[in-house]
């Protein structure tokens, strides 16, 4: 579909920047309140054991060539249960879309925005999304690449800034709750960015130089977790894990407690770039997945028709998607584990058998 | 009454930015996809915005896994 290709650098980053996307705001708080001082274990070991996962996607992702995922899914199981399982997939990546939206509305309007209504946030927020899908892959990688070193840099200058304020009696007592609160909480990583990455799946066929790229995958997964592994580190080292877990948005909480020699302070808006950025890069690949796998899904010949007409059905989702801040603490915390595992695991399982069986059969006959 | 014509009015510029364009390449099959697919989001977002009680894909989702759920707890 057009000519747009990528470098295996340029898909690293915006593995980084899908992986630091909103987790960065979503992952410190539940962690800090099951496995209080240990947060920063909870997020560390998931990210090890999630190179496992990325190495099977990878692989997978190599194994099929220049098929997308739901290409692949239609070639393996047929025109019409091949059509219901992409159909999961798709939906799967629309409600992801539609909740990563919410999160940087919530964090706008609770925060920064009070008076604007969450809708227009949301549009405004969604135009620039689709103004960047429309561009394609190719225009995609090249701003990541413009953007990776503000991101660093602004994630440097927190962490630079704040360390002065670091009391490492939060800490204590590592392991003090035992391994069983690390490992449950852990779940919350492995759910929000890992098990997610099976969107990419539609990005990588359009990635050049497919061995080096799946090396890239799991680099950049493991590049965003030690990210998201420090902020949540950090925050407990400067908060302690009660206010972690008692903030809604505790990175955010974190910037506005920079204060050098009571001359650098109030810059946590700058900060908030970060986020801004990655959750766009995050959106960006979300969007151009979900459309794709659409024109995909239909046999369309582009996905750009399809961006505008998506995008009035995720406003409309990501507002009637929960009522209040509770109701998705409560989803993430309980149900979102296992949507994302039935969706980004056991569904690439079935379609990468069914796909290895096809291949061998029309390999022999 | 002001968010529905604002509704209206989006729809029909997104119909007029994408359709002519698609019709012109002679895609009629994709013509008829978008157009569909324009309809239901604008069905949607008109429900959404009259204020009524909205179907919750989320509230759908967390029903189906609840047995697996309380399987999984104990």
């Amino acid at each position: 579909m057009g000519n747009h290709t990528i470098s295996p650098r340029q898909f690293m980053y915006l593995v980084i920047l899908f992986t630091v996307g909103s987790s960065i705001l979503i992952i410190p708080t539940p962690t800090a309140a099951m496995a209080k001082q240990d947060a920063w274990l909870s997020v560390l070991l998931p990210v090890s054991a999630g190179t496992l996962i990325i190495w099977f996607l990878s692989t997978f992702g190599r194994q099929l060539e220049n098929k997308t995922f739901v290409e692949a899914a239609i070639f393996a199981f047929g025109n019409w249960f091949g059509r219901l399982l992409s159909f999961f997939y798709l939906s799967f990546i629309f409600i992801l879309g539609a909740l990563v939206l919410r999160n940087i509305g919530d964090f706008m309007t609770t925060q920064i925005m009070p008076d604007t209504p969450l809708q227009f946030t949301h549009i405004l927020f969604l135009l620039v999304v689709i103004f960047g899908a429309r561009q394609g892959l190719e225009v995609i990688g090249r701003s990541s690449e413009i953007f990776i070193p503000w991101i660093f840099l602004l994630l440097f200058f927190l962490f630079f800034s704040i360390s002065p304020q670091i009391n490492l009696d939060n800490l204590q007592p590592i392991l003090g709750g035992g391994i069983k609160p690390i490992l449950s909480s852990s779940l919350t990583y492995l759910g929000t960015p890992l098990l997610e990455m099976v969107i990419f799946l539609m990005v990588f066929p359009y990635v050049k130089e497919k061995k080096k790229a799946g090396r890239a995958w799991i680099l950049g997964a493991l590049i965003g977790g030690l990210i998201l592994t420090l902020v949540t580190l950090f925050s407990v080292l400067v908060m302690g894990s009660d206010l972690t877990a008692l903030n809604a948005y505790p990175s955010y909480e974190l910037a506005k407690k920079i204060n050098l020699a009571g001359f650098l302070e109030g810059v946590e808006i700058i900060v908030a770039i970060i986020w801004m950025l990655t959750i766009f890069f995050k959106l960006v690949i979300i969007y151009f997945a979900c459309s794709l796998g659409t024109a995909n899904f239909l046999n369309m010949e582009d996905y750009r028709p399809l961006l505008l007409p998506t995008g009035m059905g995720m406003v409309v989702l990501s507002i009637v998607a929960y009522p209040d801040v509770a109701y998705f603490e409560a989803f993430l915390g309980e149900t979102w584990f296992l949507y994302a595992l039935t969706h980004g695991m056991l569904l690439p399982l079935i379609i990468w058998a069914g796909f290895m069986i096809k291949r061998a059969h029309t390999e022999s006959s | 009454m002001w968010a529905i014509i604002a509704i209206l009015i989006v729809a029909g510029a997104i119909f007029f930015m994408e359709v002519p364009k698609l019709k012109k390449k002679k895609q009629i099959k994709d013509m008829w996809y978008v157009i569909i697919l324009l309809a239901l989001a604008t069905a949607a977002t008109l429900y959404e915005s009259t204020g009524m009680e909205t179907p919750n894909p989320l509230d759908f989702i967390q029903s189906v896994y609840a047995p697996i759920r309380s399987w999984f707890q104990n």
